[in-house]
């Protein structure tokens, strides 16, 4: 309980310190064809209030998604806007600044309120600018997802439930 | 009939990927969540020296993911708002229906309304493909004096469907089927105390399309090309009328409100613009047998508007 308390404190730190250490995120599409339906994925982006810019690559059914400074960026909402435009994501990969991340230990980091915990074996965070890609149904192919779904499990074991949201990811 | 088979042999010797925004049936596919569609649809067959025209106005909503939900007003001139003075002779047979006297003309008139419902329950997404299948539902209103056995929910006809749809998009190639039931209303006309009760039909579709151009996708400014070919098959159950509550006999001579039982073809293009609009043109023939709706060929032409 002290553990948890101390995290919820340190990361109402981070909050208060106001930087968008979460930079962009690549969204592989699953199910898109059309230049029309296209659209509507990077019109339902749009409607976010965190998004400065979306690039959608048709030919590569992916798009990029940069951020707005200052403001606190909801990956699972961009994974929401992708389903509900019609189709599912294939992949989510985000690109962080390691620096203004608060780590800890070798499990993670994190970021506005919530937790990116980091499956797998204990790995540090790299310096400077780095990508990691998110575990979980609503982030992933099925068939990628099913590669996951025990260490998911296990993952979830482990981690408390006080964050605002909590992010599986690995590197 | 020629140029439909040099269509699809184009198609089919190309490299695969896909389109499913059929002319003349739904896809599985359904609009984005809070994305409208305003659709104006315009449809003519020649009769006799008499063109018969529909036009049609429709607002699409994607309500969520899942659910799709259209609401259609309608006004043709395929039909008088009361039966033919002289559909019953004194015999107490049928002297005609407005399809054995072709040049009958009628006023355009308001048909009513048509809601559509579908809903997506299975969605198997792949990039650069997905299969999907879908159950829809739709009611019908019609202030129309339809005629004929073989029931239509768009204009003609009041009544109750449902149906399911399946759709398989491989890149530029995307097929569906569709087999759907229809349960008409009765038509009552008060004044002369008859009674026409239509016939329920299945139907049943297949639906070809495919992204001719942009070879490649650069931008949304890029106008898409698409090429379908959709075969449309229907069968329905004989009508019955009465008159004063008796059976009026209906001779062999009246194919239309007898039984029915065909297939049709149509071939159709496709313009989307700006990724926003679309522009639908195509026509309808005879392919086996024949509905006696209408005759052939058909010619429609649609434009929706995306308001994302």
């Amino acid at each position: 309980m002290k553990g948890c308390l101390i995290t919820l404190f340190l990361s109402f730190c981070l909050v208060s310190g106001g930087f968008a250490q979460l930079q962009s995120v690549e969204v592989g599409i699953d199910g898109l064809t059309c230049s029309l339906c296209a659209r509507g994925v990077e019109k339902s982006i749009q409607k976010l209030s965190f998004i400065e810019e979306v690039k959608m690559d048709l030919a590569g059914t992916k798009m990029n998604v940069r951020f707005l400074d200052r403001e606190k960026v909801d990956v699972h909402l961009i994974a929401k806007s992708v389903e509900d435009a019609g189709f599912s994501v294939r992949y989510l990969t985000a690109t962080l600044l390691g620096k203004e991340l608060l780590p800890l230990a070798s499990k993670g980091f994190l970021y506005e309120n919530d937790l990116y915990h980091m499956i797998g074996p204990d790995q540090l965070l790299p310096p400077g600018s780095f990508s990691v890609r998110f575990i979980g149904k609503a982030y992933q192919s099925k068939k990628e997802f099913k590669k996951w779904k025990t260490s998911l499990e296990d993952a979830m074991a482990e981690v408390s439930p006080l964050y605002s949201h909590i992010y599986f990811i690995t590197l | 009939m020629r140029w439909v088979f040099v269509l699809l042999s184009v198609v089919l010797t190309q490299t695969m990927e896909a389109q499913e925004l059929f002319i003349r049936t739904e896809p599985a596919s359904n609009l984005p969540k809070g994305v409208l569609g305003i659709r104006g649809i315009a449809e003519y067959y020649q009769e006799g020296a008499i063109t018969r025209s529909m036009y049609a106005l429709r607002a699409l909503y994607g309500v969520n993911p899942r659910l799709t939900v259209w609401l259609q007003a309608n006004i043709s001139n395929h039909h008088d708002n009361q039966l033919p003075d002289d559909l019953i002779d004194d015999e107490g047979g049928i002297q005609h229906t407005h399809d054995i006297v072709t040049t009958e003309p009628y006023p355009m008139i308001f048909n009513g309304f048509h809601a559509y419902a579908k809903y997506l329950f299975l969605k198997h997404d792949q990039q650069n493909r997905h299969f999907r299948m879908a159950a829809y539902g739709e009611a019908s209103s019609s202030l129309t004096a339809h005629d004929e056995a073989e029931p239509n929910f768009m204009d003609d006809n009041a009544g109750l469907g449902a149906g399911i749809v399946a759709t398989q998009l491989v890149d530029r190639f995307a097929a569906s089927l569709t087999v759907g039931a229809a349960f008409p209303l009765r038509y009552v006309e008060k004044d002369r105390d008859i009674t026409l009760y239509y016939g329920r039909a299945v139907s049943y579709s297949l639906s070809l399309g495919y992204l001719l151009l942009p070879v490649a996708y650069k931008d949304y400014t890029q106008t898409n090309l698409n090429l379908y070919l959709e075969f449309i098959g229907r069968a329905n159950e004989r009508a019955e009328i009465y008159l004063e509550e008796e059976r009026v006999f209906i001779g062999q001579d009246t194919p239309a409100l007898r039984a029915g039982n065909y297939v049709e073809i149509h071939p159709g293009i496709q313009l989307i613009l700006n990724s926003t609009t679309r522009i639908d043109m195509g026509m309808g023939f005879r392919m086996w047998n024949t509905s006696y709706r209408h005759p052939y060929p058909l010619y429609f032409f649609q434009v929706q508007h995306y308001f994302f």
